[in-house]
């Protein structure tokens, strides 16, 4: 089965998350490509609103209102949820004290020795940098999950991997925040700034999963109560959800005539 | 060019590349460009293996004047039990969509030279028949997946198709792109020659800047270090 994957595993946030929760999930969606069986819950406006935040601090100010009515305006954006976001966010963006920002920008860092190699790749949405931090920001319109702490999320343990060469080599200190721009969320967890121990073990913790990735034979689904909100809970050979999927069951004739799904 | 197997291996241009030059690794262009990949890591492709058995039925399924014929349609059992579901739906997605419409398949293969530029563009265009009347149609499939910005078929595939089936297709060429998971069809018929002439300029244009930024071949770290052949060597990463 490891011949399913190239010399070179990769890794984001977004599978590295996958893997942790459901091995099959993982397969399914980052390894096979499959396009999901099941519909789940549409992501438009967390798109619309990580585009308009970078548009909005590439051409001027979230503090500046006028600009931000115009960006949201030119984008067919301009209405009431989407200003709210905008304005949560400004209530904590540092761009005011800030000395360099970068948004929507991927990071990639390769791990060779000791093996097995990968590369891990991010995008993050803001860095800032100000009073001698890197400051990640990972924008969330959703609600709070179940990570109170973000060193717990594994998708944040690739992003302070991928982030902390820049940071080191600046000489800043780095903190990864995730930013709650729903109203829904009083507070955000409490910002993550790594030591040293924490950025050797993450390293660690990928590379034993590589490693995992590389000797596994059966990508085993958890099979628990994650596949009722599994985009494959249709079709995975380990549901504890199985359905119908919503791809293509149209009644054709089979080679003999019969009529089957 | 580089001697491969005693051959000088052509540069290699795909529709990726001439969307997408200008804001690539330019190292990592570079040697697309040059064809490169015989040497490099190996990537993962098991996310091809659907969609390459589904175009090799499909091809299968018409190679004689007709409608698709369904027992082309083999159930792939060497592939994972959600592979062969998806399979399954893409090849009863297909019949719904070109179930009905006759025609006899052809092999346009994977690249075609262009002279003038000294380039093989290499692409998979879509599954080509030839018409009972004569016609010609070209139907490029997807399997779901499209992000929601994403349009069926982009100008860039349809120049492709224009150039490579400038033999097979030299009066008429009608295109048919189908996403056979969401159900979704678009269908264009291009203006030939103009259309064609526009395809040939644009990708003339296109092909001399992809040249342009792989002489440069700068690396870069970013997006396209993930899935990239070629790592091994790049400065971006000497420890």
């Amino acid at each position: 089965m490891s011949k399913l994957l190239g010399d070179i595993v990769s890794i984001t946030p977004s599978n590295y998350d996958d893997f942790v929760q459901c091995e099959r999930r993982f397969l399914n969606r980052h390894v096979l490509g499959l396009p999901p069986s099941d519909p789940g819950v549409g992501n438009e406006t967390g798109l619309l609103v990580h585009d308009m935040l970078r548009l909005i601090h590439s051409r001027g100010s979230c503090g500046d209102a006028a600009h931000v009515v115009d960006v949201l305006a030119g984008h067919g954006a301009d209405n009431e949820h989407v200003r709210q976001l905008v304005e949560r966010h400004a209530r904590r963006c540092p761009s005011a004290n800030m000395t360099s920002a970068a948004h929507e920008h991927t990071l990639a860092r390769f791990h060779k020795l000791p093996p097995p190699m990968f590369m891990a790749t991010a995008r993050i949405d803001a860095v800032w940098v100000h009073d001698g931090l890197l400051d990640a920001r990972d924008y969330k319109t959703g609600h709070l999950g179940d990570e109170q702490h973000i060193a717990d999320d594994p998708a944040a343990k690739v992003q302070v991997f991928v982030l902390e060469p820049a940071a080191r080599r600046r000489g800043l200190r780095l903190r990864l925040r995730y930013e709650y721009l729903s109203a829904d969320v009083v507070d955000d967890p409490y910002p993550w700034e790594p030591d040293l121990d924490d950025l050797s073990a993450i390293e660690e913790e990928l590379r034993a999963a590589v490693e995992r990735m590389r000797t596994n034979d059966d990508w085993r689904g958890v099979g628990d109560e994650l596949c009722s909100r599994c985009a494959y809970r249709s079709i995975c050979r380990d549901s504890t959800a199985p359905g119908e999927p919503s791809w293509p069951a149209l009644v054709t004739s089979d080679h003999d005539g019969t009529p089957s799904r | 060019m580089r001697p491969v197997d005693g051959e000088a291996e052509i540069p290699r241009v795909t529709p990726a590349m001439l969307r997408r030059a200008d804001t690539m690794c330019r190292r990592r262009l570079a040697r697309e460009y040059a064809g490169a990949k015989r040497n490099a890591n190996k990537s993962g492709d098991a996310r091809f293996s659907v969609s390459n058995r589904l175009y090799e039925d499909a091809r299968l399924a018409q190679t004689e004047l007709g409608p698709p014929r369904p027992e082309a349609f083999v159930d792939p059992t060497d592939l994972e039990p959600e592979q062969r579901a998806l399979y399954r739906a893409a090849t009863r997605g297909y019949l719904a969509t070109f179930g009905d419409r006759s025609g006899v398949s052809a092999d346009l293969g994977w690249r075609t030279h262009l002279d003038d530029v000294g380039v093989d563009l290499v692409a998979d265009i879509g599954i080509a028949i030839e018409l009972p009347d004569g016609g010609r149609e070209l139907r490029p499939l997807q399997l779901g997946s499209r992000h929601p910005a994403s349009p069926l078929l982009d100008d860039t595939q349809v120049r492709f198709a224009l150039v490579r089936t400038e033999e097979w297709a030299p009066d008429q060429l009608s295109i048919i792109a189908a996403d056979v998971i969401e159900r979704e069809t678009e269908h264009r018929a291009p203006d030939i020659p103009a259309a064609r002439a526009d395809a040939k300029s644009w990708i003339t244009e296109r092909v001399a800047l992809v040249q342009k930024l792989a002489i440069d071949g700068r690396a870069r770290a970013g997006a396209d270090c993930m899935g990239c052949p070629f790592i091994a060597g790049c400065d971006q990463f000497r420890s």
